[in-house]
């Protein structure tokens, strides 16, 4: 949905960024949304990712809300299923979304689509708060730890029976295509919130190992995926 | 940390299953290399397929309203000094932590002794198995720590390097007339939106204080952190911005209770311009 972020300019400083929003980005927002820059949701709507970040750096609270009708349920539907608390989902949901309107000048589109940086706050704010909660509370981590575990132990395999919990068929059907152990790497990192090395402790390989096997896991899914993920990305929901 | 090693650790990367001083080191380099950017962003589409993968709940009406309730307030011109919002700190005590370490190892020898002196001037023979698993368990936890020792040594090695890449900019922190003799540096990545403070030469506090850092912007105090010192005066942290520096024009370090202060309104002992 998004397309390249080339309405603004990077001012380089001695080793510093920052971001300028040039004229240019925002008479393209402001030409689909007519001469009056009106800001309708219908109009909202038909704006790409990165043309509703051009207008959040205008600090435009109408197209934040955009953004998150866009891509709320997905945010909040992830930290739910990693998290498995509503509550502290609905807070990382929300600090997710506030850290993109603070952060929208710092975005780097070189780096990926707006959607992928929008993700990458949302998981990294998610697992900080599941290793906060580890850190809080170790008898819960083991038992977070256990569940996982036992959830696993429900199915002849255990990263496979977390992927079977997905009902997005493309992935699902990625994932189940990848070897067993490079899923289950896969699965403990992203959706478990381990680290690499609390998962060569926790399956008894050596570090190499494991990251090897997530390396492999991406490149398996990318050649499964290719173009489905990238139609995921450009679609939105 | 090279082209090379940021291919190798990108999935863990991405995946978000790398510790966190890994983390800042690869987006140091991504954040200057045109072609990491472009492997990262290339990625990075996987990545977005994981997170909608998750089974679809709707979320409650109460997060978006609350959410531009917050933007609300956060519109306000910067009237009072912000909270630690978006600005994350990692504390990295490595002096106290060798003399922590130290300790420990020397506690785990004493503890061999003393298990060998019960068990020399007890006589009681049956507890020989009881006697040599302890031996064991403080070998084993004696091997740990040097282990840990290892890894940390390592990490600050790391960070030397990262200090001396051509992409990191360096601000210079003095100690103020409480610390005349202190000395800081702050190195900056290339976004400007993390960095590295390391200060030495300042005094060691009494319990219940710390040192915490602030970045000052149209006369306004921003929390980013805080951090103690070893017995040799050295301390870092580790900063994670929402804005790049250069939205700041200072920094300063002062004293202040632990359980945190809503101002700086202890000592200061440092700064620098930015």
């Amino acid at each position: 949905m998004d397309g390249e972020f080339s309405t603004g300019k990077r001012n380089l400083n001695p080793g510093i960024h920052t971001y300028i929003p040039v004229e240019a980005g925002q008479n393209r927002a402001a030409r689909k949304l007519g001469k009056s820059g009106s800001m309708k949701k219908e109009d909202l709507e038909k704006l790409a990712d990165d043309e509703l970040l051009d207008l959040i750096i205008q600090r435009r609270r109408e197209a934040l809300e955009a953004l998150y009708d866009r891509f709320g349920n997905a945010v909040f539907s992830l930290a739910v299923h990693i998290l498995r608390d509503v509550g502290a989902a609905e807070e990382v949901t929300q600090d997710t979304f506030f850290n993109v309107w603070r952060r929208a000048p710092s975005y780097d589109s070189a780096r990926g689509k707006v959607s992928a940086w929008l993700f990458s706050i949302g998981h990294h704010r998610i697992i900080d708060e599941l290793r906060r909660r580890k850190r809080r509370d170790q008898s819960e981590v083991s038992q977070d730890v256990e569940v996982l575990h036992r959830a696993a132990d429900d199915s002849s395999d255990p990263a496979l029976y977390l992927a079977l919990q997905m009902q997005r068929s493309q992935i699902h059907m990625a994932l189940a295509e990848l070897r067993p152990e490079q899923r289950e790497a896969v699965m403990l990192a992203y959706y478990g919130g381990l680290t690499h090395t609390e998962i060569a402790a926790r399956l008894q390989q050596p570090l190499g190992t494991v990251k090897t096997r997530m390396r492999l896991a991406l490149k398996r899914l990318r050649e499964l995926m290719g173009n489905e993920a990238r139609e995921i990305v450009e679609d939105g929901l | 940390m090279d082209c090379k090693e940021v291919e190798e650790g990108l999935a863990s990367y991405l995946l978000g299953a790398m510790e966190s001083l890994d983390n800042s080191k690869m987006n140091f380099h991504i954040d200057g290399c045109a072609a990491c950017k472009a492997m990262v962003r290339r990625e990075s589409e996987l990545i977005v397929a994981l997170s909608k993968g998750a089974p679809e709940i709707k979320a409650p009406a109460r997060i978006k309203s609350q959410l531009m309730e917050k933007i609300g307030a956060e519109a306000e011109p910067y009237s009072e000094p912000e909270p630690a919002a978006g600005i994350r700190t990692r504390i990295v005590h490595i002096g106290r932590w060798t003399a922590a370490q130290s300790g420990a190892i020397a506690a785990a020898v004493a503890v061999v002794f003393l298990v060998y002196g019960v068990y020399w001037y007890s006589g009681r023979m049956d507890t020989i198995d009881d006697l040599k698993a302890a031996l064991d368990a403080q070998i084993t936890s004696a091997a740990l720590d040097e282990a840990e020792l290892q890894q940390k040594l390592r990490i600050q090695r790391d960070l030397t390097a990262m200090v001396a890449s051509p992409d990191v900019s360096i601000a210079k922190l003095t100690g103020t007339s409480v610390a005349a003799n202190s000395r800081g540096i702050l190195a900056i990545s290339a976004t400007g939106t993390s960095a590295i403070i390391s200060a030495s030469n300042l005094p060691l506090l009494p319990a219940g204080r710390i040192y915490r850092i602030w970045l000052m912007r149209d006369g306004n105090e921003f929390e980013a952190g805080s951090f103690s010192v070893d017995e040799a005066g050295f301390g870092q942290a580790i900063v994670d911005l929402t804005d790049p520096l250069t939205a700041y024009s200072s920094i300063k370090i002062t004293i202040e209770r632990t359980e945190g202060s809503p101002s700086a309104i202890g000592e200061s002992v440092m700064r620098g311009d930015l």
